[in-house]
């Protein structure tokens, strides 16, 4: 595809974006809001890997350009799946037992919260 | 393509390429296989992440995980452990070697810590065989504001405005050079990448073509509409074998967006580039050299004026910058020459990648604002000196920069006070010396690869430096005289004066500065015939003490021309005649018995 002109260019920076958003906000991490999933052993049985993918789908189809999900291990076994957000200049926040839909509800709330 | 939950990148630079970084990426592979989890990870091979020393380095998104020495092996416990469960696996984060801390974020390690990334922006971040994810950092989006938006005063001013001076070593300021080449009528004009980088253990303009090479695309491009081109080169040298290879699919991926090539952004504008492979003659380095060797005649420096923004390559106006000052072109034009001069010093805007070497606990590609002391590059960033030795000399600017002593460490690095300080800018090297280096010795190994790369157009470089060469072998071997060192300064400032280029103007350096620092070594190689350090092998004398020696026979054995006299219980001496003065006995001695005399 040849590009003809400027907006063609950001065209494609639009789509491609996605593909290194990840790779330029890991650096600044007194910046970028934080959803830490634990799923260590613990996690891995109680569903904290769909909760986790749940997590990454919706703040991608939110274009949440700041916020990373990350994997961690386990933070509270009892109350697994537990998910710490972290934004900056706030205190973290823990949730525990959370589900698809829970997450979903969570990224929706955040939503409005980091933009 | 969607994103996947994580991504790895590897690097693979030349130099971890050499240390096995293509074994740890199918381990990769292989263990993402076997965990069903390829499909959640997208690996990125990318450019040099600069801390080539602890390579193969791989980075683990969005964590932000920096595990340095990365061996095959250790995927299968990276992907069981961290990527599956979430634990990072602590051994192979980077261990400072001075306080034991373990550092999980590279931006948090002392090497990292002090430096500014401009020109290495993109390195280590982008995938550099992927156009696309030069598009996702706003890639080509400064050539496409210039050529639809701009005239190419407007792009000059920046330039101008933002102080840019030439990477390549000379320090001339390159909006001034680009408006010359603007300001010629001509019917042809070109531009050229200097790519031949030829300062042993320089690497930073290979690291940018292997990291970064559409932004060195994009920066011609720019140059080429601001100077009225049509036309690029690339003089390269043929031993860079990957930043060739890079650099060709980017310039192939750039036509097929239509990039390069007729009616850029719809508009008039066409422009091309071709790649030229130079031998790696270190003379080529010089500009007008380079176009000598680019039209196919004898890689020899041309007499200036006139100057190549008037007559250049094949007698039209051309531009020729270093692949370092290209790659900032295209952020400048995005973010403002005022963001550029926001970072470095006085007249000396912007960030400087030096190749940091020699007796250094963190050896790699650092890139440091201007203005930064030579102190803070040698401890902090560079984790100070190896093994507890004391630190002798610092010498920057490639094999024809001088040595700057202890005294000379709170230097800040610009272009004028490395001059002063009686060394210079060069390309970026810098080589760190201990009180093991004899610095007459050093002089000595400068002048050899200089005399070694003349190529013998003007008398001072080719006679004079043979000659000042001649002096220094004479003086370690402990056949000099005073007068020896008088003649070495006289030739030393005559052949700086009056040679044709660059090399012949610098070749001296070594040997001046280490006679302005370091003169009781020279003094104490022509009157005591001794080097202090004990490197100059005819004026060393091994012996052993015999009170300290217990017989063990383990010198005895090591010895490669078997000149230790003595067996068990018998003490044992160096028959001097035989000896050739390797030190490997010394070096196996249990009791520190044999000494240097």
């Amino acid at each position: 595809m040849k590009i003809k002109s400027r907006e063609d260019l950001q065209a494609l920076r639009d789509k491609y974006r996605d593909e290194v958003i990840m790779r330029l906000v890991s650096d600044n991490f007194e910046t970028r809001t934080e959803i830490n999933v634990g799923i260590g052993e613990t996690g891995l049985k109680t569903g904290a890997r769909d909760t986790l993918k749940t997590f990454f789908d919706e703040v991608n189809l939110a274009k949440l350009e700041n916020v990373s999900v990350i994997a961690v291990d386990c933070i509270d076994r009892s109350n697994s799946p537990v998910v710490e957000i972290k934004i900056p200049g706030k205190e973290p926040v823990i949730h525990n037992k959370v589900d698809s839909a829970k997450a979903k509800a969570l990224v929706a709330a955040l939503k409005t919260e980091v933009q | 393509m969607n994103p996947t939950r994580l991504q790895i990148l590897i690097c693979g630079g030349t130099g971890c390429i050499s240390s096995g970084c293509l074994d740890v990426e199918t381990a990769l592979v292989k263990s993402l296989e076997n965990h069903g989890m390829t499909d959640e990870v997208t690996i990125l091979k990318v450019g040099c992440f600069g801390f080539c020393e602890q390579g193969p380095i791989v980075k683990v998104y969005p964590d932000n995980t920096f595990y340095v020495r990365v061996e095959a092996k250790d995927m299968e416990e990276i992907v069981e452990s961290h990527l599956l469960k979430g634990k990072p696996v602590e051994r192979l984060l980077f261990k400072d070697p001075e306080t034991s801390v373990r550092y999980t974020h590279h931006r948090d390690m002392p090497f990292y810590a002090s430096q500014a990334r401009l020109a290495l922006m993109h390195c280590g971040v982008v995938d550099p065989e992927k156009i696309t994810d030069y598009f996702g950092v706003d890639g080509y989006k400064a050539l496409a504001v210039a050529v639809t938006e701009q005239k190419p005063k407007d792009v000059i001013d920046i330039v101008k405005d933002s102080g840019i001076r030439g990477r390549g070593g000379a320090g001339f300021p390159s909006g001034i050079k680009w408006e010359a080449a603007y300001n010629v009528q001509s019917d042809k004009k070109y531009v050229v990448c200097n790519a031949d980088e030829g300062d042993p253990g320089a690497f930073m303009d290979r690291s940018i073509l292997e990291g970064d090479p559409h932004a060195v695309i994009e920066a011609m491009a720019i140059c080429a509409y601001a100077i009225g081109a049509d036309e690029g080169v690339v003089y390269v040298r043929a031993e860079y074998p990957l930043a060739i290879n890079r650099f060709k699919i980017a310039c192939a991926q750039a036509r097929e967006y239509g990039l390069l090539g007729k009616n850029i952004f719809g508009t008039d504008f066409n422009f091309d580039i071709t790649i030229d492979l130079g031998a790696g003659a270190f003379v080529c380095g010089e500009e007008t050299a380079l176009l000598n060797s680019v039209e196919g005649q004898r890689g020899e420096p041309r007499i200036k004026p006139p100057f190549p923004a008037a007559v250049g390559l094949w007698g039209k106006p051309t531009i020729i910058n270093n692949v370092e000052t290209l790659v900032n072109i295209p952020q400048i034009l995005l973010k403002g020459a005022d963001w550029f001069k926001s970072f470095g010093a006085e007249n000396n805007s912007g960030t400087k990648v030096f190749a940091l070497a020699g007796k250094i606990n963190n050896v790699g590609l650092v890139e440091v604002p201007m203005g930064i002391t030579l102190r803070d590059v040698v401890y902090k960033i560079g984790g100070g000196i190896r093994g507890g030795k004391k630190f002798k000399a610092i010498q920057t600017g490639g094999p024809s920069g001088g040595c700057i002593s202890e005294k000379g460490l709170d230097t800040q690095v610009t272009f004028e006070n490395l001059q002063k300080a009686g060394s210079m800018m060069g390309s970026g090297g810098m080589i760190v010396m201990d009180e093991t280096d004899c610095m007459v010795d050093i002089a000595k190994f400068y002048l050899e690869f200089t005399v070694e790369e003349s190529c013998g157009k003007c008398t001072p470089c080719r006679v004079g430096n043979t000659r000042m060469y001649e002096i220094l072998e004479r003086i370690t071997k402990g056949h000099g005289t005073e007068d020896d060192i008088t003649e070495l300064r006289n030739l030393g400032e005559t052949i700086k004066a009056t040679s044709l280029c660059g090399l012949g103007n610098s070749a001296p350096n070594p040997v001046l500065s280490t006679l302005d620092n370091f003169m009781d070594e020279y003094l104490a190689h022509v009157h005591e015939k001794r080097c202090p350090s004990g490197k100059c092998k005819d004026l060393v004398k091994y012996v052993i003490v015999p009170e300290k020696c217990i017989a063990c026979t383990l010198c005895k054995r090591v010895c490669p021309v078997d000149c230790i006299i003595g067996e068990r219980k018998v003490i044992h001496e160096i028959d001097q005649e035989r000896c050739i003065k390797c030190g490997a006995c010394v070096d196996k001695c249990p009791k520190d018995a044999i000494i240097t005399e």
